[in-house]
């Protein structure tokens, strides 16, 4: 299990770190404003990363940071959300009034209960990950005639959003009796996350391809 | 009481679980169903356009084939009527006792020249409405026919490049050939009247996407205008039949600084 989870940890900060420096590379040279949120959103999740294993390796309890890793998660998800449906001002609209009702119950909650802040909060993830379930699904019927440039981006958040959600609500469920189970649904986690650094790599990639294939023929 | 507490978080769990699943399911629903809706209405708006596309190609072909009777009945009347009343009026005076034999020879040589003016005109009608080679010998050849009518009737140099000649076009259905014959002979009709060209290439060439016809010359070219838009009678009449044999027409400026037309047909 130990020499699993190293294994994961090395292949997370290899595919983020190379996502990182692609993205970084390809905004300086396309200037694309989704490139940038991104590259943002990666550069937060490597701090988050370092900051979660060094508290763990000190000994202390990690937790409150995996809410600063939903709320920056549902912060710059929406943001990219937003500068994807630019042209599309009733979904832009719905992503703003949900993001605005989520900041204020998050809060809202966090002031009465602080103490929250220091324990597992399934609701949280819930109405966080909800976020990659509805973006995804506007940008598919926003460009359902268009040629879509961040399918790859699209396809991992939603997928990941999903599949995330699913293993967490499962996990509130078998919690109570089944605790050998916890550790199996939470390394497919594990796997969720890799696939989901995947599809952000793929696309970066994707968008270096299609981006010098225009270039050379322009260039034409 | 411990156990009951044990119950009521697992059913707590259970039910906020089960909740938020229909949420996503409900959420997923509500998408294939807008998606669908968005395709089916998108399918109608392209369909919509297509029969409109196709109504104004209809359209397109009754004005030119109105146009087409007009000339064929002045043509008729100018060339065929107008000497047979005067072959009739000679065959008149011929009857007559009054003339001198002189006079008879001379009206009798008229006459005859008249007939065969009258043969001629009737075979170039004939021929302008459907070449004879078109559908005996087929594309190719009434296309170097076409080049060589041109070419004495101006000063222009043609150059008709088809390597593969009749070949090319063995695939292309009967009514497809004769538009585009009918395409060339409006080109070649716009060049000799608008381009003050002095030099046109034609060029048939086939690859594995379909057949490129290429038509190029040397005049003063069209507005940059009329390339994106083309709307003159003559223009909007090649794209018509373009659109009625499934081409693609492209009007673009030429190399030699004149006049291009680009047709890609017979696509696989």
């Amino acid at each position: 299990m130990i020499i699993g989870i190293k294994i994961f940890t090395i292949c997370y900060y290899t595919i983020l770190i190379s996502s990182i420096l692609l993205y970084y590379v390809t905004y300086k040279k396309a200037g694309y404003e989704w490139i940038k949120i991104i590259f943002y959103f990666l550069g937060g999740l490597l701090i988050i990363q370092i900051g979660s294993d060094g508290v763990a390796k000190l000994g202390y309890n990690n937790i409150f940071l995996s809410h600063i890793f939903f709320l920056y998660q549902f912060i710059f998800i929406g943001k990219l959300y937003l500068t994807l449906l630019k042209k599309y001002k009733y979904q832009q609209l719905l992503i703003k009034l949900y993001m605005t009702t989520i900041m204020l119950i998050m809060t809202i909650s966090y002031l009465l209960y602080p103490e929250s802040f220091f324990r597992y909060n399934l609701l949280e993830i819930i109405l966080t990950n909800y976020l990659m379930i509805i973006g995804p699904l506007f940008y598919f019927y926003s460009t359902l005639t268009k040629k879509r440039m961040q399918f790859y981006l699209n396809i991992g958040i939603l997928s990941y959003g999903i599949l995330s959600s699913s293993i967490q609500l499962y996990l509130n469920i078998i919690v109570t009796y089944k605790v050998e189970e916890v550790y199996t649904l939470w390394s497919l986690n594990y796997v969720i996350t890799i696939i989901f650094q995947l599809t952000i790599l793929l696309q970066i990639l994707h968008t270096i391809y299609t981006t010098r294939k225009l270039t050379y023929e322009s260039a034409l | 009481m411990n156990q009951h507490y044990d119950n009521f978080t697992l059913f707590k769990s259970i039910a906020f679980s089960f909740l938020a699943f229909f949420i996503i399911l409900v959420t997923i629903v509500i998408f294939v169903y807008y998606s669908r809706k968005k395709i089916i209405a998108n399918k109608l708006r392209s369909k919509e356009k297509e029969l409109s596309i196709q109504k104004n190609a209809l359209n397109q072909v009754i004005q030119a084939q109105e146009k087409e009777r007009i000339r064929i009945a002045r043509d008729l009347h100018d060339d065929i009527s107008s000497k047979l009343n005067a072959v009739t009026m000679s065959i008149h005076i011929l009857k007559m006792d009054t003339i001198t034999k002189e006079q008879r020879d001379e009206i009798s040589t008229s006459s005859l020249e008249a007939c065969k003016m009258i043969g001629e005109n009737s075979r170039r009608i004939a021929h302008n409405l459907m070449p004879p080679t078109l559908e005996s010998t087929g594309l190719d050849l009434a296309i170097k026919e076409l080049c060589i009518d041109y070419s004495k009737a101006s000063d222009l140099q043609i150059l008709y490049k088809n390597p593969m000649n009749q070949q090319i076009f063995s695939t292309l259905p009967m009514d497809h050939q004769i538009h585009l014959y009918r395409i060339i002979q409006e080109l070649f009709n716009n060049t000799f009247k608008h381009a003050n060209a002095s030099s046109i290439t034609l060029t048939f060439t086939q690859n594995e996407d379909g057949m490129r016809f290429i038509f190029d010359d040397d005049g003063v070219g069209l507005k940059k205008e009329n390339m994106q838009d083309p709307t003159g009678i003559g223009l909007s009449n090649i794209s018509s039949r373009a659109e009625i044999i499934k081409a693609i027409p492209l009007f673009h400026k030429s190399e030699k600084s004149g006049f291009k037309f680009e047709l890609i047909f017979n696509q696989k």
